[in-house]
């Protein structure tokens, strides 16, 4: 349980807003990546699709929101270029967020070779009350 | 957390008052790589061009890392390819080297703009006219 390291934020509306932050970095054109630091939750390697899948350590009563800042610090390609959607979550239920990944040039699911080397910051937004 | 807004001027310019944030210091975008420098520092006359490497240490501030980077842009309300603007990091140093504690850059992050029409990069005219309101989340514990 990563509740016991709970702390609150200062200056929502919402009450018991909670922050999971974390990153990592795919580390070959496969999808997989490496193990870096991230607390309440788990994440597993790109699919041929581009999506990855969150896993959360907690149960919570609602997705607020999810950020997400790609560093890529390879001269610049407008191919790899990569922005990000939510495309599932059940934080409520079994815990997982379905992010995908997407090539803004090819207008479609960004590939795994093209992800590769790019460093993923991630911010996760939960609501932990019912009120 | 660590916000700036600003509005990009002719060729990519940051107006003088709104380059010097509190913690931040803004660099304007150049030429047509569409790369922008932002520095770290809690003085108003932080050199975002360090030139000598005391000024820039005494005055720099380190973190561990950024946690994340939301930028929302504002168009003038009609907008067009060139308006749609996406954006990645490109240079990311704010954690001070242990081993190398004197070294010879300042804490920067650069951004990349690019166009979510077709991920070219964004020309600094491109984003003449365009507002930024950006927050910086950063991390300052190795914990």
């Amino acid at each position: 349980m990563a509740n016991r390291m709970f702390k609150p934020l200062g200056g929502s509306l919402t009450q018991d807003v909670v922050l999971l932050t974390g990153k990592w970095a795919f580390i070959d054109d496969g999808g997989a990546i490496d193990t870096t630091k991230h607390a309440g939750f788990s994440v597993a390697a790109a699919d041929g699709n581009g999506k990855q899948v969150i896993t959360l350590e907690d149960t919570y009563n609602s997705l607020v929101g999810v950020s997400l800042t790609y560093h890529d610090g390879s001269v610049y390609d407008a191919e790899r270029a990569t922005v990000c959607e939510v495309e599932s979550e059940t934080v409520a239920s079994t815990k997982e967020i379905t992010i995908q990944h997407v090539a803004v040039k090819l207008a479609g699911p960004q590939t795994q070779g093209r992800l590769e080397n790019k460093v993923v910051r991630v911010m996760i937004w939960l609501k932990n009350s019912g009120v | 957390m660590l916000c700036a807004q600003w509005t990009f001027g002719t060729d990519g310019a940051v107006a003088a008052s709104d380059m010097d944030k509190e913690g931040l210091k803004l660099g304007p975008l150049y030429g047509t790589d569409g790369n922008q420098g932002v520095y770290f520092g809690r003085h108003k006359n932080f050199p975002y061009i360090p030139s000598e490497i005391v000024s820039h240490y005494d005055r720099s501030d380190w973190y561990n890392d950024i946690l994340g980077l939301e930028i929302t842009f504002k168009s003038d309300g009609s907008p067009s390819s060139t308006e749609r603007v996406g954006f990645e990091t490109n240079i990311l140093a704010v954690d001070r080297p242990i081993a190398t504690p004197f070294v010879s850059y300042a804490p920067v992050l650069s951004i990349q703009y690019f166009s979510l029409d077709d991920g070219a990069t964004f020309t600094n005219s491109d984003m003449t006219g365009i507002t930024a309101h950006m927050v910086l989340w950063m991390k300052n514990s190795s914990v």
